[in-house]
């Protein structure tokens, strides 16, 4: 019987243990930390009903003013509404809520009523407090077991969709209050900022944006890049990488340009192939990647693909999404990582042009997010550089600075997905 | 769109024919460089650039029904083989093309280990470095009509020797060669069928073609668009087959000119094989199933990656995908845009495709395979048959086949295959 329940006790532990192996956390390093908002990330925060800003009180970092609400009649509350559904995250999902605290740190004028409320898809549940500081940042830190809604408080298996921060002033004037750092996790927050420093810095040197960098790269593409290879379960050539459209310029051959462009930022062990059909004809546009992108990547074993858009590939935004959608699940469930290019055209282009080209980046970059694939910007690269385009289409330099750009993406794609120096 | 078939009688057709072949590919194609029917070529006096080995083995015969071919009739353990060298001046940066009609009708036992040890065609090239590499294609065995073969390479710049090759390696074969064609391709891409431009037939393979002196497949043919307005109507309901003008008009303007062999036809997809199917529809020539292609653990993903491999290799005019006839395998998300661009496929690289569906079955998961190919067929304006009764299946192919090849390919009937044959069930 004893042998039994330990038995049984090892199973338990085995499920619980490989639960929170899957389970999504910001930071991966860091599995005890479910949430946590800096508002540094500008427009990625899940707080709404308020605005991030930068002031005197908050010092050069950003912080989270609350806003007014627009349903309290008399009473003058602010609040901010943090979408945790929009995040893979599930909270409690399983963990024991007696051990999950919510932590911020609070600024407010007015020495009013903190609530904190935490909603689930079958309810609510809240707690208040007074403030005992006015005017001074100061840490709060609410056990979960601590909000209540009659009867009924967390529990383990509840998915937690919003977290709700209201302020109540005591005054019958509209309050200031901020928020920062907010963090739910295991126990004490404090304990944890040392190694969330330093998973910070991790992210931030990883983090890539297109108008920056000129492509798009987060922790939460690595994250899911590294798990749809993971479940394809393939090993591809090394460093091999297929380049579709790779016509931009008939006197220009990018595969040649990409080979020298990685050989200049020492990345010379790059192999590009340009995608062809079985007669050897070039593979261009939307409708020949749709049919022959798994033959090239079965040729070739490339591990990574390269998808360059021309503005030629537009016709509806509807068949661009449906077209490369399709196209990048079929790479990613091959074992290989897709890169995308949105289209390169000139600032002076015709209205028709520039038109149909923002209208396929726009369709292509909204894919691409949802699938976390990571896109490169050609413009921010190309714009401030007038040689770029000679006759409407990319000159020699033009096709130049793409490739350079084109080799950055690739090699950060080597260092933060294949992990490879 | 159909070659005329030419009366064996007639001695100088052959001449004729040859002076037009190389007249439309000198309008229509790339410039044709050579081209010998070898009607007066002899052994003994070549022409400059010109060479044979293992002369003995080599002669210039009367083959019946095709006047004078190259018979290389191989002892084995030799080489014996006809080059050409070509100018590489006159072919650097260029694709070369090397094509010849080829009679096997024996077969030969394979040489151990050496699986490259049989008759073939062959561009040879040295480049600047003198690196070598080739292009080859080979025979089938034990076929007693004639195949035509092709091989392609892209010269490049400054190449320091470019030859055609016809010929048998180590094995003991016996192989008549004809029509040998070397033509540079300058415009990559064959030219497209909705231009009013397709390539001629590839393959003299059926019983009616076989009988007249087809041009090789390389040279271009000028078709009239089938005309789409008298396209008799079928449906699934009524005869099982789904085709009409609107399905001919889109598969005439999609479809790619393509080096495809006349009249043969490849069946593959999930549901393959189909025993029913029975022999191919008259004058059709069924290719070699394909093993990875067929069967229920094939997919459509499975196709799109391995399918056009296969039609460059095999040229199928006509392709049958046939979808799941039972249920068992778990469809993808994106399972109809896979059927989809299988279809698109075919159409890319030459092949007329036409889809074969199962419709009916109360098992479970079978909507979830159905559904997507029903979706992909609607998306696509694809011909169609319907797998219901067993006793029906070669039927309803053969109804499909004709229709394509009238109204698609262009061609007129050879046989009585006229409405009685395709009338509703």
């Amino acid at each position: 019987m004893k042998r039994a329940c330990c038995a049984a006790l090892l199973l338990l532990v085995t499920a619980a243990a490989s639960r929170a192996e899957t389970a999504w956390r910001p930071f991966p390093d860091l599995p005890q930390v479910f949430f946590y908002d800096d508002f540094e990330g500008g427009s990625e925060s899940v707080f709404e009903k308020g605005r991030i800003v930068k002031n005197a009180t908050t010092g050069n970092s950003s912080a989270y003013e609350l806003g007014a609400t627009d349903w309290s009649v008399g009473d003058r509350i602010v609040w901010g509404v943090g979408h945790l559904s929009r995040l893979p995250l599930k909270m409690p999902g399983g963990a024991d809520p007696n051990l999950i605290s919510i932590n911020f740190m609070l600024w407010s004028d007015d020495p009013g009523v903190l609530i904190v409320k935490l909603f689930h898809p079958r309810g609510d549940y809240e707690v208040a407090q007074r403030i005992q500081k006015a005017n001074l940042w100061t840490p709060v830190s609410v056990p979960i077991m601590e909000l209540r809604n009659g009867k009924f408080r967390p529990e383990a298996d509840h998915a937690c969709t919003k977290l709700e921060i209201q302020v109540r002033p005591r005054d019958k004037r509209l309050p200031t209050v901020y928020i920062d750092n907010v963090m739910i996790c295991m126990g004490n927050a404090a304990q944890y900022q040392q190694r969330l420093q330093t998973a910070r810095n991790q992210m931030a040197a990883m983090a890539r944006n297109t108008a920056r960098d000129g492509f798009s790269f987060s922790q939460q593409y690595q994250t899911a890049l590294k798990d749809a290879l993971k479940m394809a379960g393939k090993r591809r050539k090394p460093r091999t990488v297929l380049v579709t459209g790779a016509r931009l310029n008939n006197d220009v051959d990018l595969i040649t340009r990409l080979t020298q462009a990685a050989q200049k930022q020492r990345a010379g062990n790059f192999t590009f192939v340009a995608a062809s059909a079985p007669d050897a004809v070039p593979v261009a546009g939307l409708q020949d990647l749709r049919t022959l992108l798994l033959y090239n990547l079965q040729k070739t074993e490339a591990e990574m693909v390269l998808l360059v858009m021309q503005p030629g590939d537009y016709t509806t935004a509807d068949a661009v999404s449906r077209g490369l959608r399709v196209c990048l699940e079929r790479t990613l469930t091959s074992g290989a990582v897709p890169v995308v290019c949105l289209p390169a055209v000139p600032s002076d282009a015709s209205g028709d042009v520039r038109q149909k080209s923002d209208a396929l980046s726009s369709a292509a970059s909204a894919v691409c997010a949802k699938l976390a694939v990571p896109w490169i910007e050609p413009g921010t690269v190309l714009a401030n550089a007038p040689d770029s385009f000679a006759g409407g289409q990319l000159s020699a330099a033009g096709v130049e600075r793409l490739s350079v750009l084109a080799v950055q993406t690739l090699r950060h794609m080597d260092q933060y997905v294949f992990g490879r120096k | 769109m159909a070659s005329t078939p030419v009366r064996r009688s007639n001695r100088r057709f052959p001449l004729i024919l040859a002076v037009l072949v190389v007249s439309a590919q000198a309008v229509l194609a790339g410039d044709v460089l050579i081209f010998e029917d070898f009607e007066k070529l002899s052994l003994t006096q070549l022409p400059p650039g010109w060479g044979l080995r293992e002369e003995s083995e080599l002669a210039v015969v009367e083959q019946p029904e095709r006047g004078k071919c190259l018979r290389i009739k191989a002892r084995g353990g030799s080489w014996p083989h006809l080059y050409v060298e070509l100018d590489p001046a006159k072919v650097a940066g260029k694709r070369v093309r090397l094509s010849a009609l080829v009679l096997l009708p024996g077969e030969f036992a394979a040489v151990p280990g050496k699986r490259w040890a049989q008759p073939k065609v062959q561009l040879q090239l040295k480049d600047k470095n003198g690196a070598d590499s080739d292009a080859e294609q080979t025979p089938t065995q034990k076929t007693p009509t004639w195949q035509l073969l092709q091989a392609a390479l892209n010269i490049p710049e400054q190449a320091q020797k470019v030859t055609a090759l016809l010929r048998v390696d180590l094995a003991a074969a016996e192989v008549w060669f004809d029509n040998l064609c070397v033509e540079t391709d300058p415009n990559g891409p064959p030219p497209q069928m909705g231009a009013g431009i397709a390539v001629a037939p590839a393959k003299v393979d059926a019983p009616t073609a076989a009988a007249g002196a087809v041009p090789p497949a390389i040279a271009p043919e000028k078709i009239a668009t089938a005309d789409v307005s008298h396209v008799p109507s079928r449906t699934l309901a009524g005869s099982g087959v789904l085709f009409d003008g609107n399905i001919a008009a889109r598969m005439q303007k999609e479809l790619a000119a393509s080096k495809a062999l006349r009249n043969s036809l490849l069946i593959v997809g999930p549901g393959q094989p189909v025993s029913e199917f029975g022999k191919p529809p008259r004058d059709w020539a069924l290719l070699a199933e394909q093993k990875p292609l067929c069967g229920p653990t094939t997919n459509p993903r499975t196709l799109l990656t391995l399918l056009p491999e296969a039609l460059e290799t095999m040229r199928p005019e006509i392709v049958v995908l046939v979808a799941d006839t039972k249920p068992g395998r778990r469809a993808a998300s994106s399972e109809a845009d896979d059927w989809q661009d299988v279809i698109q496929l075919c159409l890319r690289l030459g092949a007329v495709p036409l889809l074969a569906i199962s419709l009916e079955s109360t098992e479970d998961g079978w909507e979830e395979l159905r559904g997507p190919v029903l979706e992909a067929a609607r998306n696509t304006v694809c011909p169609q048959l319907e797998l219901k009764m067993p006793q029906t299946h070669a039927r309803r192919l053969n109804e499909a086949v004709r229709l394509i090849e009238e109204h698609v390919l262009g061609r007129a009937l050879s046989g009585p295959a006229g409405e009685a044959e395709l009338q509703d069930e």
